[in-house]
């Protein structure tokens, strides 16, 4: 979440999770000392340095197209939920400010860095 | 300038954390997700250095507002932002949410379809499940 004072630009990226229909891969116990975290997608947008995330939504709003992965996980089967929405906040001494919220959630089954299958659930904060 | 987030994994996993899944509901075309107090730094500036301690609070909503698209992979490259295939509904999404740093700094929002740029949700693919 972003925010400058008198314009913010927020970046309050909040996921909601779905309930996943991904009964079709096996989910495995994780060994002791692996590696169960979700591996991020291979592309990404280049800042520098490259950052693993797309931009989803129209290009004459600034974002990358419509047909683009919203996922940051890659090896993912699930549910996924996504928002960019403008929005107003204000902070604790009244000043008012323009908000941009990204807002992401992921659930379902992955393969983890040890390439063990795992169901999960994930937000992008 | 304020920049609340859970920062980036030495994975590369980006702004992207494990959340329980009883903060989520659905509601028949709907999904919240409600999260409390959640443990997220400020860094100040987009990618900073040196973050606070931090926390914030939302609650989302996406309410169905389409019927379903199918997008199927646009590129077999698997850095290329297409290299997935999903049945997405476009949404109607609705946000209430507040935060707070270290430093004293705090404030309370809101956001709602009027301000929509682009919504979505449904089911995907990626990686080795594309071709399952």
């Amino acid at each position: 979440m972003t925010a400058r004072r008198g314009v913010i630009v927020s970046f309050l990226s909040i996921c909601a999770t779905l309930v996943a229909f991904v009964a079709a891969a096996p989910v495995q116990a994780a060994r002791p000392g692996s590696d169960t975290a979700p591996v991020p997608i291979p592309g990404g947008i280049d800042v520098p340095p490259l950052i693993h995330v797309f931009a989803p939504g129209p290009t004459d709003a600034g974002l990358m197209g419509t047909d683009v992965e919203p996922s940051t996980i890659t090896n993912f089967n699930g549910l996924a939920a996504y928002a960019v929405v403008a929005g107003s906040a204000t902070d604790a001494h009244g000043n008012a400010y323009d908000v941009l919220l990204d807002m992401r959630v992921f659930d379902g089954v992955y393969v983890a860095a040890d390439g063990s299958y795992h169901r999960g659930a994930f937000g992008f904060i | 300038m304020h920049d609340f987030e859970p920062g980036i994994a030495p994975s590369g996993l980006f702004w992207t954390i494990p959340i329980p899944e009883n903060a989520i509901t659905r509601h028949g075309q709907s999904i919240t997700y409600t999260l409390t107090n959640a443990p997220t730094p400020d860094f100040f500036v987009f990618l900073g250095q040196h973050p606070v301690p931090g926390t914030v609070s939302f609650s989302v909503t996406w309410t169905a507002a389409s019927g379903v698209r199918h997008l199927t992979p646009g590129s077999s490259d698997p850095t290329d932002p297409t290299n997935f295939a999903a049945e997405f509904r476009d949404a109607a999404p609705t946000a209430t949410f507040s935060g707070s740093n270290a430093d004293g700094f705090s404030f309370t929002g809101s956001a709602g379809p009027e301000g929509n740029l682009f919504s979505e949700f449904g089911h995907e693919q990626n990686g080795v499940f594309l071709n399952r």
